[in-house]
């Protein structure tokens, strides 16, 4: 084989590989536009001490879950090793939290939806009890339900 | 290069591996592509939790890779443009590789996000396992395709 032929089967592979990642820009671009399940370009907006089911997720074991909810719904069902915590019973349930919290993970809580502010004013009170690393969930509930 | 060529130089299991393997490995990758082009949402967030990517890559990523994928896999399948696919597929696959092993390295507990959501994957480990060997075919095919 001479050196042009060389060249020249080495040049073909790359080329055809150039033309597919051309080609698969074209329904790329129509699923940009027309895809009824596309992904929105703004990244949903996180209030601060908020983060996403994936992001926590992504924290793997280092997660202590806190579900703020009622106890009925807690009962029901609920993320598994969450503890019950809510305003509710607060002076029950507190001293339960210290018992079990490991300083050295981060505190996770959440509430039935996105709509909620249970999760919000627990983890505030968390916070202001000298709880460090306390996050609240994005969606609550309905999202962790959704990412499984 | 005649066609045919090397289908000479070949015994004839050797041919019929490299054909189940070329098909197998095509079709592989119009399946996984077809999965996730069903809901790129969905796809960019599975991307997103590998932490690699800004958002706007990881929604640029979720549009565009799919379809890479189904077009690399059917042309390989087909065995229209039989070694521009294999440079695709196998420069995909170095790159998933590349991506799980960050993620298993960083910790990270996460779903591989190879098939989309429809097929729930369990971790990182056995993805990495089977990439490799998706490489290995790749490998395989490129030095036969000589």
């Amino acid at each position: 084989m001479s050196d042009r032929d060389h060249a020249g089967s080495m040049m073909r592979p790359i080329r055809q590989a150039l033309i597919l990642f051309l080609a698969a820009l074209v329904p790329a671009g129509l699923s940009a536009a027309f895809h009824p399940r596309r992904p929105s370009w703004s990244e949903e907006t996180l209030a601060s001490g908020e983060e996403t089911v994936s992001t926590v997720l992504g924290w793997g074991q280092n997660v202590f879950w806190v579900d703020a909810r009622s106890s009925g719904e807690y009962e029901a069902d609920h993320v598994p090793g969450a503890i019950l915590l809510n305003l509710d019973d607060w002076d029950q349930l507190f001293p339960k939290f210290l018992d079990q919290w490991n300083p050295d993970k981060k505190v996770v809580v959440y509430c039935s939806a996105a709509s909620c502010d249970l999760s919000r004013e627990v983890a505030e009170r968390l916070r202001k009890n000298d709880i460090p690393s306390v996050f609240v969930l994005k969606g609550g509930w309905e999202a962790w339900k959704a990412r499984k | 290069m005649i066609a045919g060529a090397d289908s000479g130089r070949f015994s004839l299991p050797l041919r019929v591996a490299r054909l189940v393997a070329r098909i197998a490995l095509g079709a592989l990758f119009v399946f996984s592509g077809a999965l996730k082009a069903l809901d790129p949402g969905e796809f960019a967030k599975e991307v997103q939790r590998y932490n690699l990517l800004p958002w706007i890559g990881c929604v640029l990523l979720a549009l565009y890779l799919p379809w890479l994928e189904i077009l690399a896999g059917l042309v390989l399948v087909l065995k229209i443009f039989e070694k521009g696919a294999l440079l695709v597929i196998t420069l995909l696959l170095v790159i998933f590789t590349l991506a799980l092993a960050s993620a298993m390295v960083r910790g990270l507990n996460i779903d591989c996000g190879c098939f989309g959501k429809a097929l729930e994957s369990t971790g990182t480990t056995l993805p990495l396992v089977r990439n490799l060997l998706l490489l290995l075919v790749a490998g395989l095919l490129w030095r036969e395709n000589k």
